[in-house]
């Protein structure tokens, strides 16, 4: 008995996420059929036989028709499987219970995903559609000979959708300035303890403690505080930098974005240990006086920094996630170039740019398409930026077609 | 013979909806009724301290702006988002643009679906509407479905996004290096009606340009254009006593632009108070647009609006066969061929799919114009007349008798003679002499001799000149199209083509040679048009689709003109105020 390779595999991607898988004589007929369809418009004037008009407006999945077979007799050699709601597994053997599974799956209505593969050898190749069964048609000779006909109606290919506006570095940059307004605000607290006096003419004098107050709260864990905002500030710096870069080149090289994420989670570690010290104890029992303003100093004190590191976790945990969703946009770019004089009265030119890059000259035109700069442009000004794409980009260029 | 071009094109289209929501819905506020009644308010009121706007004249255009604006870099009245706008970028599933003419604006009516519509347009108290419609080239458009995508937007205020690159960009470079803008259209949603019935849900979006604002507005009754004032300047201060037209520009095209006071009589307007609005007030539903239309009127110029520019101009400059400056087309000579296309051209046979002539010899033929101003200081009335004498529109009726048509207007405001003369010129031109009219049909965006890389015919506009020929090579041969751009020589090929042609009809000679010379006259036959309107319409199932209106009213006609050749300066002592004929009434 030859082993199936071959698979036709329908889940339930809304509804009750049930799934039949086809394999053998439960696969359509002459294999399954799958199509795109060019939407366009060819209009011939009247008296020009020789060029038509046409608008090409874009690609859409094209209908498909399968039809099949299944007898109980063959069936019993390579059943289905159907997966229920609950994850159940069963061997279906026969034509008629399977007429009924497909039946149903149809009928509920749900967006089907419609997955052909084929693992032969373990190259794992597949085709994947979405949509809906529009129609099925069953001929049922006897209830173990079934024939059947199905037309799928296909809303997408399983991949998510490219949305008109991608994604916005607005957000990233309000996030990175979020990020660095809380991580300042946090780094502030470091400077409490060098006041000195309370006097406001006094410079670096005390805006909230005085002295006796500060002395009160030294039991206060002020090395925890001290440490924390030491690794804040070093966050803050590094967002900084990021910032500044996107502001430049208006766009996230991929080294970039990883950094920006380690940062980040950094950033959200940071947060969570001092969160975690500082919540061991209420606020208020970090000073050991008991009168009322004290307590609420404290509270107010602790309590605030604590609110600002939960919000920098929060921010830091958002530009976390928006740089992933950059990373996957940059995944394009592989660096950003500041160009430089290389001695006196010559700069750098794009071909040496192609060399530091690639190790060849020969995608120096690749570069500068890439920067929307002329393609016969030679040289470059100290101090441009440009955006390097990655080989197998620059690879895709064609640059002869301009 | 000249090469083709390839008429593929890859059309896109987005609009981008800047809404404002309902106040009611949020529960914060409730909205007051106004204190006065809308048509008596004047403007801003006394206190004009709080919206002012300023004038300031940037590259020949008065720019309304407001303290601390940027007169280069105000943009429309869409375009002034504060912190509580977003833009929304929707894909329309059909669009339908209406260049209505140049007294009327643009119109565009949108359907999208609602799935992609991510606001509930109930929520909707107000909305601006950007409408961008172009090409991307076959590489941009084959890498935007691979999932590339663009870079818009700068790093600032409005942030960064990108936007898949087969997807029509806000801007573009064409081969000539022109910055060419893809937005078609700026105005603001008048009505929207959403549909839900068994097809898929659509919302319809009814809008109109930025004339809106200036119809909308009502004339106040105590303001005035100032009289000693340049027209464009004088309406631009006009206008800055209204905050909502800030962004907005007055043009004048022409050398100097008039004043009232040297064109209408003393007794027109009160000292130091121009003209008042006709009907003495908002009340009576004079608008701004209305008030501006007489002002202009009086001047023998009229006024247009183009985009978020007021523009005023004589008849004459709109209609001549001039290209506007900033038309991006550039005259094109094709390949293989020695002549130059100077003008938008469309051949049918070539890229045309219907072509509709038609001529009506009655219903729009001219009148010869006389217009009467009684100034009752004076105690007499002004009479002026267009044509001159020797120009003058005559009917000849069977049996050779001529007869003259007039048109008679009287106006209720008293005019200096000179200007008087150019307002009669200024109702010659205006006035319904369209004798041969075209009609056609293309899904070309670009018109002869390029293709997707030039959607030229886009950027046409309502005045802009057009060439419409007619390719009448034998259906065998596909011979180039080139009549009558090759000059003399091809004239005398084709009159003796044509007359061989009527005689082997059996025509006699001399009808036969008539027939030809006027056939193949470049200057008298009319192959030139002006665009009277024109519509786009986009659906994303079949493209584009263009319906073009032109009418000839320009070069025939036009070149008559005055008997000096030189058009004649309102409110010049210099002006044609010889030929106007003054009668005293006596009373």
């Amino acid at each position: 008995m030859s082993i199936p390779t071959s698979y036709v595999l329908i889940t339930e991607i809304t509804g009750l996420h049930r799934s039949v898988r086809l394999v053998g004589a439960g696969l359509p007929f002459q294999g399954a059929s799958w199509g795109v369809q060019l939407r366009n418009k060819t209009t011939w004037y009247p008296g020009n036989a020789q060029q038509a008009t046409q608008h090409i407006l874009g690609p859409v999945e094209a209908d498909s028709d399968w039809e099949g077979f299944w007898r109980t007799t063959q069936l019993i050699r390579t059943p289905a499987q159907f997966t229920d709601e609950n994850g159940e597994t069963t061997r279906v053997t026969s034509a008629f219970s399977l007429m009924q599974v497909m039946e149903d799956v149809v009928r509920r209505g749900a967006t089907l995903s419609v997955e052909w593969g084929d693992d032969l050898r373990g190259l794992n190749r597949r085709i994947v559609r979405e949509g809906i069964a529009d129609e099925i048609d069953f001929k049922v000779d006897r209830a173990d000979d079934i024939s059947w006909s199905i037309t799928w109606k296909w809303s997408g290919r399983g991949v998510q959708q490219q949305k008109v506006a991608a994604f916005r570095t607005e957000d990233l940059v309000s996030k990175i300035r979020d990020s660095i307004l809380q991580g300042q605000e946090i780094a502030q607290l470091e400077a409490l303890d060098t006041i000195i006096s309370k006097r406001r003419v006094v410079r670096n004098s005390a805006s909230k403690f005085s002295l006796g107050q500060l002395e009160n709260l030294a039991k206060a864990p002020l090395e925890l505080t001290r440490s924390f905002t030491r690794k804040i500030q070093q966050i803050v710096g590094r967002f900084k930098k990021l910032g500044e870069i996107i502001n430049q080149v208006r766009s996230l090289p991929t080294q970039l974005a990883n950094q920006g994420i380690d940062q980040a989670a950094n950033a959200v570690s940071v947060c969570n240990n001092f969160i975690d010290t500082m919540s061991r104890k209420p606020p208020e029992a970090l000073t050991a006086r008991t009168r009322l303003s004290n307590l609420t100093r404290a509270l107010t004190f602790y309590g605030g920094a604590m609110t600002t590191s939960k919000l920098l976790r929060r921010s830091a945990q958002g530009l976390h996630t928006q740089l992933e969703g950059a990373q996957k946009q940059a995944s394009t770019i592989l660096a950003v170039h500041v160009c430089r004089a290389r001695y006196p009265n010559r700069s750098e030119t794009l071909a040496s740019i192609s060399i530091t890059y690639y190790g060849v000259p020969d995608y120096a035109a690749g570069i500068a398409k890439a920067n929307h700069l002329p393609l016969n442009q030679i040289s470059v000004f100290p101090g441009d930026i440009l955006t390097i794409p990655t080989l197998s980009v620059i690879k895709g260029f064609n640059v002869a077609s301009g | 013979m000249a090469e083709y071009t390839r008429q593929t094109y890859y059309a896109s289209a987005k609009a981008i909806l800047i809404p404002r929501f309902d106040d009611s819905l949020t529960g914060t506020k409730t909205p007051e009724p106004p204190k006065k009644r809308q048509q008596v308010r004047r403007g801003i009121g006394k206190d004009k301290s709080q919206a002012a706007l300023h004038v300031e004249k940037v590259d020949g255009k008065f720019v309304l702006i407001a303290p601390g604006d940027d007169p280069t870099s105000i943009g429309s009245p869409q375009q002034q988002k504060g912190p509580q706008d977003h833009e929304i970028i929707v894909l329309p599933r059909s669009a339908n643009l209406g260049h209505n003419g140049p007294k009327d604006g643009k119109r565009l009516s949108l359907e999208v679906k609602f799935r992609d519509f991510p606001i509930d347009p109930r929520t909707i108290r107000s909305c601006a509407v950007e409408f961008y419609l172009g090409t991307v080239s076959a590489d941009d458009f084959s890498r935007g479905i691979a999932g590339e995508t663009r870079r818009v937007g700068d790093a600032g205020a409005s942030g960064v996004s990108f936007e898949p690159l087969h997807l029509v960009p806000s801007e573009w470079t064409d081969h000539n290096g022109q910055t060419r803008s893809n937005l078609r259209f700026q105005g603001f949603v008048d009505e929207w009606e959403a549909t839900f019935d068994e097809d898929e849900p659509i919302v319809k979006l009814e809008c109109t340009d930025n004339a809106r604002l200036i119809i909308g507005q009502f004339a106040p009754p105590q303001l005035a254009i100032d009289p000693a004032l340049p027209i464009d300047e004088a309406i631009a201060k006009y206008l800055a006593n209204f905050p909502q037209f800030r962004g907005l520009s007055v043009q004048y095209l022409g050398k100097n632009p008039p004043k009232l006071k040297g064109s209408l009589g003393p007794t027109a307007y009160q000292p130091k108070l121009g003209p008042p609005p006709k009907g003495g007030s908002g009340a009576s539903g004079t608008t701004v647009w209305d008030y501006f239309v007489d002002v202009t009127g009086a001047l023998g110029m009229f006024v247009r609006m183009e985009g978020t520019t007021i523009i005023v101009q004589t008849p004459r400059r709109f209609f001549s066969a001039e290209q506007r400056q900033d038309d991006p087309y550039r005259p094109r000579r094709l390949a293989g061929s020695q002549s130059t296309l100077d003008h938008r051209t469309f051949v049918y046979g070539r890229n045309l799919s219907d072509v509709t002539f038609t001529r009506n010899f009655t219903r729009f033929a001219p009148f010869n114009v006389e217009v009467r101003s009684y100034d009752p200081r004076r105690k007499n009335v002004s009479v002026a007349r267009f044509p001159e004498k020797k120009d003058r529109v005559t009917n000849v009726n069977p049996g050779n008798a001529a007869d003259q048509k007039w048109h008679v207007l009287r106006l209720d405001f008293p005019m200096d003679p000179a200007s008087l003369k150019a307002y009669a010129q200024s109702i010659y031109e205006q006035q319904g002499r369209r004798e041969l009219t075209v009609k056609f049909d293309t899904d070309n965006l670009s018109s002869y001799g390029r293709g997707n890389e030039d959607p030229d015919i886009l950027d046409m506009r309502v005045g802009d000149t057009i060439d419409v020929q007619i390719n009448r090579s034998d259906a065998g041969e596909h011979e180039e199209f080139n009549l009558p751009l090759d000059g003399a020589k091809l004239q005398l090929l084709q009159i003796e083509r044509t007359m061989g042609l009527m005689q082997k009809l059996g025509y006699p000679e001399d009808f036969a040679r008539a027939y030809a010379t006027a056939y193949t006259n470049q200057l008298g036959f009319v192959t030139l048009y002006k665009v009277r309107k024109f519509g786009i319409d986009w659906n994303e199932s079949d493209g584009v689709k263009i319906d073009v209106e032109g009418i000839n009213y320009v070069l025939v006609r036009a070149n008559v003109g005055n008997s000096t050749g030189v058009e004649p300066e309102p409110g010049t002592p210099d002006g044609a105020a010889d030929d106007v004929d003054t009668v005293t009434v006596k009373d």
